[in-house]
């Protein structure tokens, strides 16, 4: 038996637009930029790191109020540093408003050098049903449970 | 970041140009239309309707579980950053309740 209390973090005015949808989903939505000030058991990240413009500084933020971090559906590469791309889409709502937006492949080495100083792994998966094609390159998304250590860096 | 077939990610030199070539998340057309979906199909009916679990939710049921074991916790807070719409864990909702 678990109960939840699940808000959801996000960019200012996809928070406003569905903040209307609040009282028949139970789920809340909050503005990512502004202050975080309530502590969490876990900070999920599913398939949204990779999209932010300074992933680390955020991952520090939140790891500083939570517990937990989950991280899951990560573009990882094996390149010495990370590279940023510009996504399109060839179908769905996103092909049909015209979208794109800067997206993150994460060197590997260097992602996991950011989590040591923030804490342990417990554990790390692969998500054998997202793969995605980067110049040539089949790359299966990954994930990681990570325990906060009591001091993160930049806390505070 | 769903599966993909072909390629639709292109490497940029910095975040800068990249943004600078993206119309973004945040357009009042996209947004617009996500709006119209969730109303036309609000995401929680759907699920609350029938119980399917896709494989990433199976990811996230497994961790949240083991943080809750190793905590003896009932209540769990979940910062979901990022979160869309925030469906990913109306199913995990229904089994672990």
């Amino acid at each position: 038996m678990i109960n939840w209390d699940w808000t959801v973090f996000e960019s200012d005015k996809v928070a406003l637009a569905y903040s209307q949808f609040e009282k028949e989903s139970g789920i809340k939505w909050q503005k990512s930029s502004g202050d975080f000030v309530d502590s969490h058991d876990i900070g999920l990240f599913s398939c949204s790191l990779q999209y932010l413009q300074s992933p680390f500084k955020v991952l520090r933020k939140f790891a500083s109020k939570c517990k937990y971090l989950i991280i899951m559906r990560l573009p990882l590469i094996d390149e010495s540093n990370h590279v940023i791309t510009k996504q399109i889409f060839t179908e769905g709502i996103y092909h049909e408003a015209s979208s794109s937006w800067p997206a993150w492949f994460f060197s590997k080495n260097r992602f996991y050098s950011e989590i040591e100083k923030i804490g342990k792994v417990i554990y790390k998966w692969k998500t054998p049903t997202e793969i995605i094609h980067f110049e040539g390159k089949s790359i299966m998304m990954e994930g990681v449970l990570v325990r906060v250590n009591n001091v993160v860096p930049g806390r505070g | 970041m769903a599966t993909t077939y072909s390629e639709t990610f292109f490497r940029c030199e910095n975040y800068q140009e990249a943004q600078k070539q993206s119309l973004g998340y945040e357009e009042d057309s996209l947004v617009d239309k996500l709006v119209e979906n969730i109303k036309r199909e609000p995401p929680w009916k759907v699920i609350n309707n029938e119980l399917y679990i896709e494989h990433r939710q199976l990811e996230l049921l497994s961790a949240v579980m083991r943080v809750s074991f190793e905590n003896k916790y009932i209540n769990i807070k979940i910062a979901d950053i990022g979160g869309g719409m925030g469906t990913c864990h109306l199913p995990l909702e229904k089994i672990l309740i």
